[in-house]
């Protein structure tokens, strides 16, 4: 008795009870020790250590550790609240909440934000934006003239940055979401639906145990 | 006689930026199930681009409607979920790149999976990167 989260909290750093974070996202209790399933075999792969490193990160999205991304530094940071460098399981469960279909769109809105907003300044600035879509030419081997970007840019900011300062703020990139719903595809994984048949959680049997007592 | 469009809608920057591979999450689950919808970006004008999804699209059984630079595909013949219908739009990136969505308008999954592998293949010339290549870690 007691002695199940004390063990987990051993080898886990930062693990929380599930019950505490089912009742702090959108998550069930179930869902919840799935998703500990899968931040097992991904804090593993590298070093056992119980916390996931930008390395296993790597590994987990592209099978490849060593491959640097952009936009999975950005995923990293974010998930990463504490800034420790490593994603312990509290942080992995809070930050795929996000991403939970049923979660509210504001925390997908707030989340996309801070995601583009890269050197979090509290405003989306157009060499920010260049920045993104130069990388993500490069990682496709696509070309595109330097003045086509500047087009692009130009067409987006002017959609976007409504008060025309050259940065979409908070508000602005609110409404821009609002009128561009698609932009927010990245930030729904309906796999979260399915995780509890994904990951079965067979060792939570004393998580039954500890309720009957 | 219809009178198109002069440009696709255009797509904006982020729209360009989501595709990345590292904003994919997904990509965490083993499991990809086939989804129903997918993109892919080419060097031909807009024009071009719908007359060879048109031509691809008709000997493979599909009734064609076009719209300005949107498209809907229908499979003549009824397969597993009714018919499979198509829904396909060019959008430009800029005047030498466009991104082309196509998505399952209403049908079976697993055969519009077929359908786009088919038309990818007669689509060789048109189509620069595809989704999966731009998933692909190099």
């Amino acid at each position: 008795m007691g002695c199940f989260h004390s063990t987990v909290r051993r080898q886990f750093p930062g693990y929380e009870d599930p019950t505490v974070l089912a009742s702090q996202t959108a998550f069930s209790v179930s869902e919840v020790e799935a998703l500990f399933e899968l931040f097992k075999s991904i804090s593993s792969s590298v070093v056992d250590d119980g916390l996931i490193s930008k390395e296993e990160f790597q590994l987990a999205l592209f099978k490849n550790k060593k491959k640097e991304s952009l936009f999975a530094n950005r995923i990293f940071d974010l998930f990463d609240v504490k800034q420790k460098g490593v994603i312990d399981f509290g942080d992995f469960v809070r930050a795929l909440a996000v991403f939970h279909p049923n979660a509210p769109q504001e925390d997908k809105i707030n989340f996309s934000f801070k995601l583009y907003d890269m050197d979090s300044t509290g405003y989306i600035e157009r060499q920010e934006v260049k920045q993104m879509v130069i990388a993500l030419l490069g990682e496709s081997e696509m070309k595109l003239a330097d003045e086509a970007i500047e087009v692009l840019l130009d067409k987006t900011f002017q959609d976007a940055d409504t008060n025309q300062d050259g940065k979409i703020d908070k508000t602005e990139w609110h409404n821009f979401v609002s009128r561009n719903p698609s932009l927010l595809k990245i930030m729904t994984l309906p796999y979260l639906r399915d995780i509890t048949t994904t990951f079965p959680s067979f060792v939570f049997n004393s998580e039954v145990d500890e309720l009957a007592t | 006689m219809e009178k198109r469009e002069e440009h696709p809608v255009a797509m904006n920057a982020f729209e360009l930026i989501s595709m990345s591979k590292g904003l994919n999450l997904g990509n965490l689950f083993d499991e990809q199930a086939f989804k129903r919808e997918t993109r892919f970006t080419s060097k031909c004008p807009a024009n071009e681009i719908i007359n060879k999804i048109e031509e691809a699209a008709k000997p493979l059984g599909f009734d064609v409607h076009k719209k300005n630079y949107k498209m809907r595909l229908e499979n003549v013949k009824a397969g597993r979920k009714g018919n499979l219908n198509v829904a396909t739009q060019v959008f430009q990136v800029a005047p030498s790149l466009h991104m082309v969505e196509v998505r399952k308008a209403k049908g079976d999954t697993l055969e519009f999976h077929k359908f786009y592998k088919n038309l990818s293949t007669c689509l060789e010339d048109v189509v620069w990167k595809t989704e999966e290549d731009m998933q692909q870690v190099k």
